[in-house]
């Protein structure tokens, strides 16, 4: 294969630009059925109490109101189902409000109206009678034996000890080696706490669908989703629908970050389509996302490590506590407080308790952030406190590079970056560095490659692009082709259409589309040499295909090169010999190798007025091969700014009387501006792992994870003082430099 | 969002006409970076919006004949922000304009709108809560999460005053000229304001019908002036705190002392009385802040707000050591 300036490896614009940056790509609000309705939806008002009655009375009546959908109109058997294959993960919600609120915004009745306008009249005339209860918003308050169940009598729960703890959702508990060794061996015992609070995904586009149900009562639903095949199958499981009768159209994406995967418009468009008989969309506002979207969930969480004098790590233990929300699922990521390190005895207890706020869901590399933030903080502590580099103490308990690890190798490369042996700090300035792991998960996947009569090539798929996977697999195909990959069109089919794909979650997407692509453009080309082959023959000579070879999108005879034909006569002739040039390419679940995200923050703190101001930022990820150079740097960008945002501004807010959602928009609830985030330095790591597609691991998850310890650790440099409690805002950092705890429970 | 009717008036009599007809479900519209956001959210509900911007005179930066800067209410923020005049002779003022909000909301936003907005409060902001600036019995903020309110002043509501140009406006002796179904009028923006600790229910001193025309600033001659904000985010954001100080100095000695705070308390916090420690005295950095220390003896913070005091001596301090010409404090 001769190298393509497109191919594998190359930087080139995304495919997606130009459609993007000119209006043209279509988004879900851009999708007009004929006769369409505005769907909207009653919320509540309360973060937790009993309803006494709903009374839609008056808004059936309005005139141009054409559905209302209240808990007494559902059938008994329907739920919200939503199961993410990416994160393993699976919730069965409420769809609307019965007995009770849980919390701010939950839904109590859905209305489809001629106009937006007048649906959200209609729901504003919903008349609901509620009676208040308290409202928790902490966990430490939730767990109280005391405490008022938000769900039932199952989420009391009995630990062993004797101890009882109420608003349980679920529990893991798990010792690995021999954990009472591990503290006799230690020298030192560090225990801290960290709380860690509710970040929100803020993609860009609010989610929304349109859905739309035929006379047949076969569904179509057009959604902004990172799993089409994932929607389909969620909204056939909970509104009890035949998978067949399901058909998901994936529009352009404007992010996700793990919180697209469903369950908060599509399944309620469909039932507004149902009830109404005519098309209806259901965009969420901003506010809405806040309320009653899948944000990540909070952690409290309690870390004791043993060490020995010269900072080997002996033993680790945990208690983990998840704010769940009214849902449950996240505990499982408390096993990231072992990071890549060596640790010989570790225990974890991981408890995900209910407050009266939304079901969390998957953000970025879910659970990794709050997680690693405890780990990487607490490592730093215990790096100054024994007076030990913090980047050699980390490396003193990193295992050996080896064949597709490169951990040491990644960590050395962010420090290389910044000189880190040499690096100088003014007054009341500080370095502060941390790493996040993540392994890439891996989902069924194929994709079929045929060249079309003009030579050009054509894939088609079902992968939902978030990132620019899109531009990535056409430059696979360019490279297999040996074609500039503009001559690639990339299609991605709805669920009617495509074969069965994994959604975009979990850095999956590229490292299981990837060989399915490969193969598919593979079997392309071996078709398309086999035909050039038997052209090329005669009664003189017959060729095959190891005598040939392309160049310039030509097949051409390697001793002979000016015997030679285009890929476009080849594949008309193929339309007369044997039909189309047609690869296919499919994928089953293969193990990645783990990959570390190396993060290196210089900050200044202002003492006087609590200000942190990031002044430098280098970043190393190993991302075994680079297929898109451009692209990974992006996901190195967005996915630290995401983690920094967490660090320095990002939380949800709770009002301590209410339980109300205090910041439900962009103004207060703040994510960074191009003035809060210095220019980065990103160094790419190569070391490829075996079964990804060229080697490439899936690499848009670690970003996020250690921005935040990163931050922690540049502030205790700089100042002396360790901040257990982030987003690090003037009021938390003027706390700890008065040595006050960082107050009341607000998130 | 309620309906509304538009009204466009032409003239300044027949906004005023306009406006005083039924003025509890009335308001004027300028740039609407404010009040588009309060009507979408339904924290406000006016049947008629008269929309200013088609009033004629209300769109220049000037200089009167007595060499005050007068700057028209529909002039938009980063007019005043790039204006060479503004950065020439009154510089606080154009700094403070370049600092708020986003570029976009500064090309958008006029200096009407900017002295007349609304609290920044997320209880007052809550279309459902109905707290005392709404009439409801209790500022929720009290005891609720206030983390981002005033430190100063008692007037019932917690909500403090964000408006840049309110702040260096008042150091320095401004005023607004106000026009209603009476005529016009001059007040200073202190008594602008003053309303406030008398009737949440009157923000301002506009009575009904009346709207701004302009902002006056006396000719700052002989002041040596800082203005400086701390921000938790850096655009699109509103102040923790700002200050603006003017010092005359006289031989090195300070002959008159000024200094406002903003985004502190619920109206410009003028603290003159405070920083006279100063008069008559040769400044140091150790006597800012000692000025600094006498401010903030004033505040009244509460338990999530607290780290504001401190934000404030520092914020103090560094304008104050600034117009001294001492560095940056
Ligand atoms: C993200 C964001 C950040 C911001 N940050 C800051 C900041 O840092 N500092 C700051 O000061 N502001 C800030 N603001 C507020 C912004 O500056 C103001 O919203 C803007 O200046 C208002 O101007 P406008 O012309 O759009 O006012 P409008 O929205 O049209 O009006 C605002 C209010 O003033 C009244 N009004 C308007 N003109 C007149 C007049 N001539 N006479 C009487 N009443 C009038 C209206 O009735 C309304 O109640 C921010 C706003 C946003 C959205």
């Amino acid at each position: 294969m001769a190298a393509v300036a497109s191919g594998v490896g190359q930087r080139v614009p995304r495919t997606d630009s130009a459609d993007k940056v000119t209006g043209r790509a279509l988004y879900s609000a851009d999708v007009f059925r004929p006769g369409m309705l505005h769907g909207a939806v009653l919320r509540s008002p309360h973060a937790h109490a009993r309803i006494i009655s709903v009374d839609a009375s008056r808004a059936v009546a309005l005139p141009g109101v054409h559905a209302v959908v209240t808990r007494d109109s559902l059938a008994a058997d329907v739920a919200l189902i939503v199961e993410e294959e990416a994160h393993a993960a699976r919730r069965v919600l409420d769809l609307l409000a019965a007995e009770k609120v849980r919390y701010e915004g939950e839904k109590i009745a859905l209305v489809a109206a001629e106009t937006r306008e007048l649906a959200e009249q209609a729901v504003a005339l919903i008349e609901v009678v509620y009676e208040p209860l308290p409202a928790l918003i902490d966990v430490a308050a939730a767990m109280l034996p005391g405490a008022p169940l938000i769900h039932d009598e199952q989420t009391v729960a009995t630990l062993d000890d004797g101890q009882v703890l109420h608003n349980i959702a679920g529990q893991m508990h798990r010792t690995n080696g021999d954990l009472a060794a591990g503290w006799a061996a230690a020298d030192r015992v560090f225990e801290d706490t960290y709380t860690i609070p509710r970040a929100h995904q803020t993609y860009l586009e609010p989610q929304v669908a349109v859905a739309e149900v035929d006379p047949q009562g076969r569904v179509t639903v057009w959604t902004s989703t990172q799993g089409h095949f994932a929607i389909q199958s969620n909204i056939s499981k909970s509104l009890r629908l035949p998978l067949g009768d399901i058909n998901v159209i994936g529009m352009t994406i404007g992010g996700g970050f793990g919180g697209k995967f469903g369950g908060v418009v599509d399944t309620y468009a469909v039932l507004l389509a149902q009830a109404s008989g005519r098309p209806v969309k259901l965009v969420y506002s901003r506010h809405d996302e806040f309320l009653d979207g899948r944000p990540a969930p909070g952690l409290r969480i309690t870390i004791k490590t043993g060490v020995t004098h010269d900072g080997r790590i002996t033993a680790r233990e945990c208690w983990a506590y998840w704010d769940v929300g009214v849902g449950s699922g996240a505990s499982w990521a408390t096993g990231r407080i072992k990071g890549v390190y060596d640790i010989p005895a570790i225990a974890l207890h991981a408890f995900e308790v209910h407050t009266n706020k939304p079901a969390p869901g998957a953000y970025r590399a879910p659970g990794a952030p709050q997680v690693t933030f405890a780990s990487e903080a607490q490592l730093d502590s215990i790096a100054a406190a024994l007076g030990i580099d913090p980047v050699e103490l980390r490396l003193r308990n990193l295992p050996d590079d080896k064949p597709q690890v490169a951990f040491r190798r990644t960590l050395l490369a962010a420090a290389e970056q910044v000189d880190w042996a040499h690096r100088t700090a003014g007054p009341d300035e500080g370095w502060g560095v941390a790493i996040g792991e993540w392994t890439n998960g891996a989902g069924p996947a194929a994709a079929v490659v045929s060249l079309a009569p003009d030579g050009g090539a054509q894939l088609f798929y079902g992968l939902m692009d978030l990132t620019g996977t899109d531009t990535a697999c056409a430059q696979i195909v360019a490279e297999v082709l040996d074609l500039p990959y503009e001559r690639v069109r990339v299609t991605r089919g709805d669920t009617d259409s495509a074969p069965y794909g994994t959604g975009s979650g979990g850095s999956v997407a590229l490292f299981s589309f990837g060989n399915a692509v490969r193969d598919a453009a593979q079997a392309a080309r071996e078709q398309l040499l086999e035909l050039a082959a038997a052209h090329f023959s005669d009664q003189a000579q017959a060729v095959t295909v190891a005598d040939l070879e392309t160049v310039d999108q030509q097949v051409r005879l390697r001793a002979n090169p000016d015997k030679a034909a285009s890929f476009a006569e080849l594949a008309t002739l193929a339309l007369r010999q044997g039909g189309p040039v047609v690869g296919e390419g499919r994928f089953s679940p293969k193990p990645s190798a783990p990959t570390i995200s190396a993060q290196i923050a210089k900050v200044h703190v202002d003492r006087g007025t609590g200000q942190v101001t990031l002044l430098e930022f280098a970043h190393a990820l190993d991302v075994g091969r680079a297929i898109s150079p451009v692209s990974c740097e992006g996901q190195m960008e967005g996915g630290a700014v995401q983690g920094l945002g967490w660090g320095l501004m990002e939380e949800m807010l709770y009002d301590p009387q209410t339980g109300r959602n205090l910041n439900p928009d962009l103004l207060d609830y703040r994510v960074p501006t191009s003035l809060d985030v210095p220019p980065q330095q990103t160094v790419l790591v190569e070391e490829p792992t075996t079964h990804g597609p060229f080697g490439a691991k899936g690499i848009g998850e670690p970003p996020i994870a250690p921005g935040i310890a990163a931050l922690s650790n540049a502030i205790a440099a700089a100042v002396g003082v360790r901040l257990e409690h982030p987003p690090f805002t003037p009021e938390r950092v003027w706390r700890a430099l008065q040595g006050l705890d960082p107050g009341p429970a607000r998130t | 969002m309620n309906s509304f009717e538009l009204a466009r008036p032409t003239t300044l009599a027949e906004a005023a006409q306009m406006l005083a007809e039924k003025p509890a479900e009335t308001a004027a519209l300028a740039g609407g970076q404010d009040l588009l956001a309060l009507l979408k959210d339904d924290v406000l509900a006016p049947s008629r919006l008269v929309n200013l911007k088609g009033l004629p005179g209300l769109g220049s930066i000037e200089v009167d004949r007595q060499g005050a800067l007068v700057l028209g209410a529909l002039v938009s923020l980063d007019a005043v922000a790039s204006s060479p005049l503004v950065q020439k002779g009154w510089a606080v003022v154009a700094a403070a304009a370049a600092a708020a909000a986003t570029p976009q909301i500064r090309n958008i936003g006029t200096v009407g709108g900017n002295l007349c907005q609304q609290p920044r409060c997320w209880y007052y902001r809550a279309a459902e809560l109905h707290c005392a600036r709404k009439g409801g019995e209790a500022c929720l903020a009290v005891v609720g999460d206030h983390s981002l309110h005033s430190i100063f002043g008692e007037v019932g509501c917690l909500a403090p005053n964000m408006s840049a140009l309110a702040n260096p406006g008042t150091c320095l002796g401004g005023s607004l000229r106000l026009h209603g179904p009476q005529g016009a009028r001059t007040v200073s923006l202190v008594d602008f304001y003053a309303p406030l600790k008398q009737s949440l229910a009157t923000a301002t001193a506009l009575r009904p019908g009346e709207f701004v025309t302009h902002l006056v600033l006396p000719a700052a001659t002989g002041w040596a002036t800082a203005h400086e904000e701390v921000r938790a985010r850096q655009s699109s954001d509103w102040p923790l705190a700002m200050a603006t100080a003017a010092l005359r100095l006289t031989g090195g000695n300070v002959t008159a002392a000024r200094l406002t705070l903003g985004a502190l308390a619920p109206l410009p916090w003028v603290a003159d009385a405070e920083v006279a420690v100063l008069q008559g005295k040769r400044p140091t950095l150790a006597l800012c802040e000692q000025a600094a220390a006498v401010v903030v003896g004033k505040a009244a913070p509460l338990p999530l707000n607290e780290y504001k005091v401190t934000i404030t001596r520092h914020l103090v301090r560094r304008v104050l050591a600034r117009a001294a010409g001492l560095g940056e404090g």
